[in-house]
């Protein structure tokens, strides 16, 4: 296992350092001085120089990404054009907002979008089943931010039982997550579902079946434990997807995580602050892919790693 | 594993052609192969995929889509940038009835506006809705078809819009149809990069394997590093803003995912007897590949297009939404509804139907998808 984990990790070097040089080529490949890119449009002259040094972009190309490596690794992704605050401190103040809200938001997923994927399955071909899997195949279908916006209109325009936009009491988050977390509701209703079915149908369940084990012992005792080992996976990918996702969810509630702040920053030409949240979003979906396959091994003794 | 005696499991089982079986929902299926059917030996996936409600479903949306995209301008009622101030944000369905002046049965409509202080006017005068009626004049396909002949239309002086206007007045019914053929774009490009870029990749990179593949695999982790959207923004926000670059942009957010998919079955199909057979008659390695392998992993390909076509679409809307993709007059989805957004609670249905566009055409893809998949591969 620790070997594995080992392994594991080295094997996504290769990927981080990848997302660093395409992080490190954005602001080299986009049109225009990247000096300027990184200064802001308005910087003087001095300024303009003094980033040209800084981040030596007089020197020939590798001699930059040696320089981005050092800085990065210093934890210095430069100042932000607009506010002049380190990135750092603008990724430190919220990330842990997108964390919180892609946590809620998996977590709706799962409480609503497992038991549904098993009441699907146990009533297979009946009008339940048809419910779920087309409610799914909605969730799949629709562009989170509408769902977000009509979830605005209904539930805090018109009914007021949530507040429109921003963060603060736990009210605020109820509806972000929930849109967030809609597609990988769908995802996972239907992951378990199929999971469901393929486990019911083997030997094992028709033992204790014919044993006389009770109906409801059989489905959550010996279907469901072993039906959960390829939803928890999917679940655990798509907690990274939601990182990504939030992009979208926090700009239709205003939310103040990673996702709105790089909407910003690139509507604003803010690069630097564009460069550390790509890299985040991206190292951040690197590392939960990490654990989720650490954890797969923990829920299912089953799985070797040698 | 020996057969079990109920398996809840199994997918309803695929009929043997020709036979009548039992439906999962206990009614019988006419399952008749005709004598042309035969002869023409219709391969067994087109079968299972005529017979599949998912597919015909899917189908039916699509084919709607594609005839709003190709009849537009004859579709929509009024020009989808034509702005009216005086009838800002007119809600939809409003003064619409179903009796005439007179009692005649028909859709009559009245004159609906809509000012800051005086809030929505309806006028007194109804007016027919009529089919095939002459309305402002359109050319479409470059100015290859022009006519003045539009499907529906108010036989009188006022202007009737069936789903509402925006903030400036624009005929939200006219935008939404205007705007389909951006969507449909959006999908087809962005797919056909994806294919013609990733599937050679995947393909050399499965078939060959050694240090191409190991390279190969190692850019496609660091590609698929960046989540859904995330790499479709990365490469807006590099090379500009703009419909052309989001379209462009997709695409290549979806090149390591149709080479990632096409290296797993190329991997499997390499190692078949008809592989091995046209290297031991000393077929060379690129043939073999284009002739033999490539062939054998086109149903995952296809499907894949099916279901990207939907991420394509929504990807697309979603970066029009942030103010990304296209730029204002454009009457693309995305954009609409970020528009919309800004006036929710005074016009909600400026975001609704936009949205409503989106899921219908999603759903379309997204069906024949899946149909595709059962229809192709029966084993999943």
């Amino acid at each position: 296992m620790f070997q594995y984990a080992v392994r594991r990790v080295l094997i996504s070097i290769p990927s981080v350092f990848g997302v660093v040089l395409i992080v490190f080529l954005m602001v080299r490949l986009a049109p225009g001085d990247p000096a300027l890119l990184l200064a802001g449009e308005f910087a003087d002259q001095a300024t303009l120089q003094r980033i040209r040094e800084r981040f030596g972009l007089d020197r020939p190309m590798h001699e930059q990404f040696g320089i981005f490596i050092v800085n990065l690794a210093q934890g210095d992704l430069g100042r932000s054009t607009r506010t002049n605050r380190q990135v750092t401190a603008d990724l430190r103040q919220f990330f842990p907002n997108t964390v919180e809200l892609a946590f809620a938001a998996i977590m709706i997923a799962f409480l609503i979008g497992v038991p549904a994927g098993i009441i699907a399955a146990l009533k297979q071909n009946t009008w339940a089943d048809l419910v779920v899997m087309f409610g799914a195949l909605i969730g799949v279908s629709m562009p989170v931010f509408w769902f977000g916006l009509l979830a605005i209109l209904y539930f805090s325009v018109q009914l007021g039982w949530f507040p429109v936009a921003g963060k603060g009491t736990w009210q605020h988050l109820v509806l972000p997550a929930l849109s967030l977390g809609i597609g990988s509701m769908a995802i996972i209703a239907r992951m378990t579902r199929s999971s469901m079915l393929e486990v019911l149908s083997q030997d094992y369940i028709r033992t204790a079946r014919a044993k006389g084990v009770m109906r409801t012992s059989v489905v959550l005792k010996h279907a469901f434990r072993n039906a959960m080992v390829p939803v928890v996976t999917v679940g655990g990918l798509q907690f990274g997807t939601l990182m990504a996702g939030a992009v979208l969810t926090e700009t239709v509630f205003t939310w103040p995580g990673i996702g709105r702040l790089l909407v910003d920053s690139i509507l604003a030409r803010d690069y630097p602050v564009v460069q550390g949240a790509v890299l985040l979003i991206a190292v951040s979906f690197i590392v939960i892919n990490i654990l989720v396959d650490a954890l797969y091994g923990l829920i299912d003794p089953r799985i070797r790693y040698d | 594993m020996t057969e079990p005696i109920k398996s809840p499991g199994a997918e309803p089982g695929l009929p043997p052609a020709g036979a009548a079986l039992p439906e999962p929902d206990g009614s019988e299926t006419q399952v008749q192969v005709r004598e042309r059917d035969k002869r023409k030996a219709t391969p067994r996936w087109r079968k299972r995929l005529a017979r599949s409600p998912i597919a015909i479903a899917g189908f039916a949306v699509i084919g709607f889509f594609l005839l709003v995209v190709a009849f537009a301008p004859f579709l929509a009622p009024y020009s989808p940038t034509r702005q009216s101030l005086r009838s800002a944000y007119v809600p939809p369905m409003v003064g619409v009835s179903m009796r005439g002046p007179d009692g005649q049965l028909g859709l009559w409509v009245r004159d609906v506006s809509r000012s800051p202080i005086a809030g929505v006017q309806v006028g007194d005068d109804q007016y027919p809705v009529r089919l095939l009626v002459r309305g402002e004049r359109w050319t479409w396909f470059f100015g290859l078809v022009r006519s003045d002949l539009r499907l529906f239309g108010v036989d009188g002086p006022i202007r009737w819009y069936a789903l509402g206007t925006d903030e400036q007045g624009r005929d939200l019914l006219s935008r939404l149809i205007h705007g389909a053929w951006i969507s449909l774009f959006i999908g087809l490009i962005s797919v056909l990069i994806g294919v013609a870029v990733g599937v050679p990749i995947g393909a050399i990179s499965g078939f060959f394997g050694g240090a191409t593949d190991l390279l190969v695999q190692r850019v496609v982790d660091t590609l698929l590093a960046f989540p859904g959207i995330l790499l479709a923004i990365v490469l807006v926000a590099t090379f500009g803003t703009g419909l052309t670059n989001v379209m462009i942009a997709v695409g290549i957010a979806s090149i390591p995912i149709y080479a990632r998919l096409v290296r797993g079955s190329v991997l499997s199909v390499r190692e078949r007897e008809y592989v091995e057979a046209a290297k031991a008659l000393g077929r060379r390695s690129m043939p073999t590949l284009f002739k033999h392998v490539l062939p054998n992993v086109m149903a995952p390909i296809i499907v894949q297009s099916s279901l990207q076509m939907a991420v394509a679409i929504l990807f697309a809307a979603g970066l029009g939404f942030l103010g990304l993709g296209a730029r204002p007059p454009q009457p693309e989805w995305g954009l609409m509804l970020a528009r919309g957004r800004e006036y929710l609670a005074v016009a909600p249905h400026v975001a609704t139907f936009p949205g409503l566009a989106i899921v219908f055409v999603v759903l379309g893809f997204n069906l024949v998808g899946d149909a595709l998949r059962d229809a192709l591969d029966p084993r999943l």
